[in-house]
């Protein structure tokens, strides 16, 4: 354990970004809810219901609120999410390619570690701990978000937007956490394919993960006109948020929202719930990739003796 | 107890077209210090990464009764390496250096390290990036010391170093680190500053072993005349390995003869492993 606890401690202090990036982000949200929080609304903001617009206050039943609510605590995991998915998309691309670029290898290779325990320690800080490190700090980001509004609000008339309900925020951290655990598994092929180009390519590993794809897109569309790599790409990538409901804009249903769409979230943490995904083969296929990549990653960092 | 610590049969790696190594056979006993040298290019860092299991390899090679290359993990328990100054890893802390070693090696004294560290103006709070080279190998010495191993594999471990860093560096291992039951190899192109402490030498060229032998044997088998020009024919019907002139005197390498025979010529003295050397990697040309 001790042994698994040190492979997992040296990638934060090499990669300082993987814990620091979700704390700023955080820092920033609880402080720029505090300064600005409930400014940028309207005292006369509307909400279109049934075709009729009203007064958005006045709206706001205690069903609503309680959707609300359900959408203000996972809205706060977007940010983390965003800067969390670009910060390990280098993270990973680095994390076998910086260590013989500056020949320590050579000292991590003197030490009793296998070739296999290394690749699979990056892969689990990549896919496990990072996200649910993500997921704990958006916990308490959270309930110190919302105590900040609730402060501020308290005594106007914008109070009723946001109610405290402990259910929901305790079904929107489940959902979350679960949430976390399936897109360890969907993702898992990415983070195999670039932790195998981060043992495997020379120089330019980015040049390397983003260009390949890209160039096959190009040229599937200019001699057979179709989009067959571009579409399994959008579903290995997207297809995770999709699931969650939170697909290509999730900012046109927040601001379309009409009664009738309000009904139809019925709960709103049922929506976050990517559950049903483990029912998904492709999920289970996407696995068996990962395997074989992490596989061939191993292979590639025990051979190579360039440095 | 002397034990078997590498072993190696018809040992062969090429990269493409170029063979790196050539079939070698040594072996290497326990509680010995051997000198690997061979000019740039000569197979040597590509036989001690076969030892220590970096490289795939042809043939037949045993460390510690293990197979490198399958079983490193397992070997590095047993083995440490100082591959050069230059691969720690910047961002590295000193304390962080400790905690992890000590995390992933079971025969790791955290005091020992300590104790070393303590004795030179390293700070644990550093990062390698603020540590001067010689602080560098300093800390991967602090490091190496404090693991019980029984082999270690040191390739041009003071490169870049000052003098008294590299006398220092040789001294902590001699007399922290070196006991009977130990093996050091170590290679450097400073042969005359490791020449007193090695006990075995194995020269290396073109990735073949050509000459593997106790210290105390080469003044038996060797000696180096120095003589004047025009003496200097008589001795070359001799047979002389090696000849070349400094200062309008001549010295010439000899195998296999004896003093005796020689000192009608001019003076006779053992070889440096320097002269020795070069007389083995440039056989008979004269420089």
């Amino acid at each position: 354990m001790k042994y698994w606890i040190t492979l997992v401690r040296r990638e934060f202090w090499e990669h300082r970004a993987l814990w620091v990036a979700p704390l700023v982000v955080a820092a920033l949200l609880i402080v720029l809810t505090a300064v600005s929080g409930g400014v940028h609304l309207a005292a006369d903001a509307r909400i279109e219901v049934d075709g009729q617009a009203i007064d958005f206050v006045k709206a706001i039943t205690p069903e609503r609120a309680e959707k609300l609510f359900g959408v203000l605590v996972a809205g706060l995991y977007v940010p983390q999410l965003i800067v969390v998915l670009v910060g390990l998309f280098f993270y990973l691309l680095d994390a076998l390619y910086s260590e013989r670029k500056d020949r320590s290898i050579l000292f991590w290779k003197s030490l009793p570690v296998s070739d296999s325990h290394t690749v699979a320690a990056k892969a689990l800080v990549a896919l496990v701990v990072v996200p649910l490190g993500v997921w704990a700090v958006s916990a308490v980001t959270s309930l110190a978000t919302i105590g900040v509004l609730t402060n501020k609000l308290a005594g106007t008339s914008f109070a009723p937007i946001v109610q405290w309900n402990t259910g929901i925020w305790l079904a929107v951290q489940a959902a979350m956490f679960a949430g976390t655990l399936v897109a360890a598994l969907w993702y898992a092929p990415v983070a195999g394919a670039l932790l195998l180009i981060s043992a495997w390519a020379r120089r330019n590993v980015f040049l390397w993960a983003v260009l390949p794809p890209v160039a096959l897109m190009l040229l599937e569309k200019t001699a057979f006109d179709s989009n067959r790599v571009a579409s399994f790409l959008e579903y290995r990538l997207g297809g995770f948020f999709d699931a969650m409901g939170m697909g290509v804009s999730p900012g046109e249903r927040a601001v379309g929202m009409t009664d009738r769409e309000f009904a139809r979230i019925g709960e709103v943490y049922s929506r976050l719930d990517t559950t049903p995904l483990l029912g998904n083969v492709d999920l289970w296929l996407g696995v068996a990739a990962a395997v074989l990549m992490l596989w061939a990653a191993v292979q590639v960092r025990r051979r190579r003796d360039d440095t | 107890m002397t034990t078997r610590v590498i072993e190696a049969h018809g040992l062969s790696k090429s990269y493409g077209a170029h063979g790196a190594l050539d079939g070698l056979d040594f072996r290497v006993d326990s509680g010995r210090i051997v000198g690997l040298i061979g000019p740039n290019g000569s197979g040597k860092t590509t036989a001690l990464k076969a030892i220590l299991g970096l490289t795939p390899y042809e043939g037949e090679l045993r460390v510690l009764g293990l197979d490198p290359f399958k079983q490193r993990d397992a070997l590095m328990r047993d083995v440490c390496f100082i591959a050069d100054v230059a691969v720690l890893p910047k961002w590295l802390r000193v304390a962080q250096a400790l905690d992890y070693v000590e995390g992933v090696h079971p025969r790791f004294r955290r005091e020992t390290a300590e104790a070393f560290l303590g004795k030179t103006d390293i700070r644990v709070q550093s990062r390698v990036r603020e540590l001067s080279k010689g602080m560098v190998t300093q800390l991967h010495l602090a490091l190496i010391l404090a693991i019980d191993a029984r082999l270690l594999v040191l390739d041009e471990p003071t490169l870049g170093l000052d003098l008294l860093f590299r006398r220092a560096f040789y001294d902590s291992l001699l007399n922290d680190y070196f006991d009977h039951e130990r093996t050091i190899i170590v290679t450097t192109h400073q042969v005359e500053e490791i020449e007193n402490l090695l006990t075995d030498v194995m020269f290396i060229n073109h990735g073949k072993v050509v000459l593997d032998s106790p210290v105390e044997n080469i003044g038996e088998r060797f000696l180096q005349l120095v003589t004047t020009p025009d003496r200097a024919p008589a001795a070359r019907a001799l047979g002389p390995l090696h000849e070349r002139e400094v200062f309008g005197r001549i010295g010439m390498v000899f195998e296999g003869r004896s003093a005796d025979e020689l000192r009608a010529f001019g003076e006779v003295r053992a070889p440096s492993l320097s002269d020795l050397f070069i007389a083995r990697i440039q056989g008979g040309k004269s420089s």
